[in-house]
């Protein structure tokens, strides 16, 4: 495909929507999915990835590039990390479902982070909101729920 | 991914002040995604919660209470008197007895341990009055737990008075054990430890009824990497720590009153960390694998701390904190990189032949003679901070020279500050600085704290937070402007930068004050330093500090421009 004479040894991936994304191999190595892939022989020249769309995988790309330059301070490392995840919730959500099939465990880490971020020290009713989860409770089971966890409640900010 | 605002999910009416909350980037996300991630991934994202707001889940919704349920680990941070304080104006409260509290937390856990699953976690932080019932509860909560086969279990207890929790006889002799970490405990004298899969133990302010806890460590605990004891009471006054075959890989041994002689024989060890209480005699015996060692306040002698480097062929971290008893010390080695001493203050004399050292710190030791017995350093990061009285000029040139030797010295930058005018000036190159310009400051302004270091500009101007001044000048080559900061670039810009709570103004650019006051107000001696610093090659900037209140913080923008 490309005319590169130099040693850097490439991998093409495969997106969900057949978007092809040509990558050095030291990059892509960092998910152990793909990694495990290329040791097991199991993958030609173009690897698929049937569970990442295009969209997510250039910001994949984008954190993998990042992570495998080992000149990069720790509090460097850091910062990108933080700004990464400066995203919308529904983005992280792809995101970590997409760490989570190419076993990218820092990737995971960081999106679970946000998310928990998120929630910490909200009332149920502040979450629900959030992130659209549907109460289903009766008002009686929500209320006997809620008694039994009673001393879980202190300290929840204000909505 | 498009979102269609196909329905706004909420009947709620949101107010206005919830979007002001810029935390959340998107508030509404007309699908609820997150109840759809496998149980997995949720349980991923509750390991990032503490306790309590792992247990507010539960009243989510149905899904989000069978992912609470199912969630292997148990913590729980709870503090009784913390809830009443919050709960009192709810007469409603379910709580009014400590005992109705206690029954209530059970309860809630009962019905997770219901769920049959192994426990991968168990963490109890608690603070209550009663202890009698609390034991009883407690006692339960543990067995439950080691049925499941938990592999971490950590106990902190805290009651009024205080009584230290007996840990049940069961967890000495769990087979699941990774992670045991105790605090405000207590263990039995005759107790059988038999903890077969430990790989870390810690305890704090535990109280050991058996003196010989620590012998037979390999039959005790055959896996053990971690050991750190803490506060302990009821310890031998002689502590021998002979692992044989254990892979124990690190110490930690602080403020253990009874302590005052300490022998290690472990050949795996390769951290060991001392601090407190004075241990008179520490010694080493075929530790061939210690490369980091940190002494804080041990009542080592000279010939002491001589036979402990000696015995430590693969050193290469040392750091001595406060070791009052040190007066002269060599300190010979070829694996040497790293050499932190502090605040040692009958020190007098020390002396290093370590031609590897690529890192030194030394703080406080204010007229200390530095003997050097290789000709060249290969020091990459220096961290210096002494305190120079008048009479100290000649043996700070000694020290900038001993510095100096270092092939890397051109990356030192040299700062000094004083208490009075509160000032901080920092000089891009410490070769460049004339140690004997400091002769006006120390004449008018007393004592001043000299800092070199191989740090950034940045980091220099953090630390000023710390040491409160409030006029920074930075000397800095003409040359080189890249070697400045990207801060510093800003600063120049923009007339004020923000960090934190402070802003940093420009004397040149600012436009509520005349460029020259900051000058004009500066003590004639630091003018005469920064006027003798500014050459063709160096030039000066000067910025003023402002503290601001945290409403200000918050609210002003950037001035200037």
């Amino acid at each position: 495909m490309a005319t590169t004479t130099t040693e850097t040894k490439m991998l093409t991936l495969c997106t969900s929507d057949k978007q092809q994304f040509q990558i050095e191999e030291t990059i892509a190595l960092q998910a152990v999915t793909i990694r495990n892939m290329v040791e097991d022989e199991c993958a030609s020249n173009v690897i698929p990835l049937p569970n990442v769309n295009s969209k997510i995988m250039i910001q994949i790309i984008e954190y993998l590039k990042k992570h495998v330059d080992s000149s990069v301070s720790k509090e460097d490392m850091e910062k990108f990390d933080s700004a990464f995840v400066e995203k919308k919730l529904s983005e992280i959500f792809d995101i970590i479902l997409a760490a989570n099939y190419l076993n990218i465990k820092n990737l995971l880490d960081i999106c679970c982070q946000r998310v928990a971020d998120v929630m910490k020290n909200k009332s149920p009713e502040w979450v629900r909101r959030t992130f659209n989860i549907v109460n289903d409770f009766t008002a009686e089971e929500e209320a006997k729920i809620r008694k039994e966890h009673e001393w879980a409640f202190e300290g929840v900010d204000e909505d | 991914m498009d979102l269609c605002p196909v329905q706004t999910g909420n009947k709620e009416k949101r107010n206005d002040s919830e979007d002001d909350d810029n935390k959340i980037p998107d508030t509404v996300l007309f699908m609820d995604r997150i109840s759809q991630l496998p149980d997995h991934l949720n349980h991923k994202i509750l390991s990032f919660l503490r306790g309590k707001h792992v247990a507010r889940t539960s009243v989510l919704s149905k899904t989000w209470n069978r992912i609470w349920l199912t969630f292997p680990v148990f913590e729980l941070r709870i503090n009784y008197d913390h809830y009443i304080e919050s709960s009192v104006p709810d007469p409603d409260s379910y709580i009014r007895y400590p005992e109705e509290f206690l029954f209530l937390v059970d309860k809630s856990l009962q019905r997770r341990f219901q769920q049959n699953l192994d426990v991968s976690v168990f963490s109890l932080l608690i603070s209550f009055p009663k202890f009698e019932p609390l034991a009883t509860y407690m006692d339960r909560w543990v067995g439950v737990a080691l049925e499941r086969n938990v592999t971490k279990l950590v106990l902190e207890v805290y009651t009024d008075p205080v009584i230290w929790y007996r840990v049940p006889q069961t967890v000495l002799s769990s087979k699941s054990l990774t992670i045991l970490k105790l605090y405000n405990c207590r263990l039995d004298n005759n107790c059988v430890i038999n903890l077969s899969q430990l790989r870390k133990l810690s305890l704090t302010h535990v109280c050991l009824l058996d003196q010989d806890m620590f012998s037979n460590l390999e039959f005790k605990f055959p896996l053990i990497e971690d050991l750190v004891i803490k506060n302990c009471k009821g310890m031998n006054r002689n502590l021998w720590l002979s692992p044989g075959l254990c892979p124990l890989k690190n110490i930690e041994l602080s403020s253990n009153k009874e302590i005052r002689n300490i022998e290690i024989a472990a050949t795996n060890l390769q951290s060991f960390l001392c601090l407190g209480w004075r241990p008179r005699v520490i010694s080493f015996v075929g530790c061939v694998a210690l490369e980091k060692l940190t002494l804080v306040v041990a009542r080592i002698t000279d010939e002491t701390f001589e036979d402990i480097i000696s015995k430590l062929p693969s050193l290469e971290v040392l750091q001595v904190i406060s070791c009052e008893y040190l007066n002269r010390i060599r300190i010979s080695s070829q694996k040497l990189k790293e050499l932190n001493l502090q605040y040692c203050d009958h020190l007098s004399f020390f002396e290093i032949d370590t031609p590897n050292l690529l890192k030194i710190q030394l703080r406080f030791l204010d007229r200390v003679r530095f003997s050097l017995t290789q000709h060249t350093l290969h020091l990459l990061k220096v961290d210096v901070i002494i305190r120079l009285g008048n009479d100290d000029l000649d043996w700070f040139s000694q020290l900038k020279i001993l510095l100096m030797k270092s092939s890397q010295s051109q990356n030192f930058k040299i700062a000094a500050h004083d208490d009075v005018q509160k000032m901080l000036m920092v000089h891009e190159r410490l070769s460049e600085f004339q140690p004997s310009l400091l002769h006006g400051l120390t004449d008018a302004l007393g004592q001043i704290v000299i800092s070199i270091s191989s740090k950034s500009f940045e980091d220099f101007i953090l630390e000023a937070f710390w040491w409160e001044v409030k006029n920074i000048s930075l000397i800095w080559s003409r040359e080189n402007p890249k070697q400045v900061l990207f801060d510093i670039m800003k600063m120049r810009n923009e007339a004020i930068i923000k960090l934190g709570h402070f802003e940093i103004e420009d004397s040149q650019k600012a436009e509520d004050q005349n460029p020259q006051e900051i000058e004009d107000n500066m003590h004639p001696a630091w003018k005469f330093v920064l006027n003798s610093h500014s050459t063709a090659l160096y030039q000066t900037s000067t910025y003023r500090i402002r503290k601001k209140l945290i409403s200000e913080a918050s609210t002003s923008g950037i001035t200037g421009n």
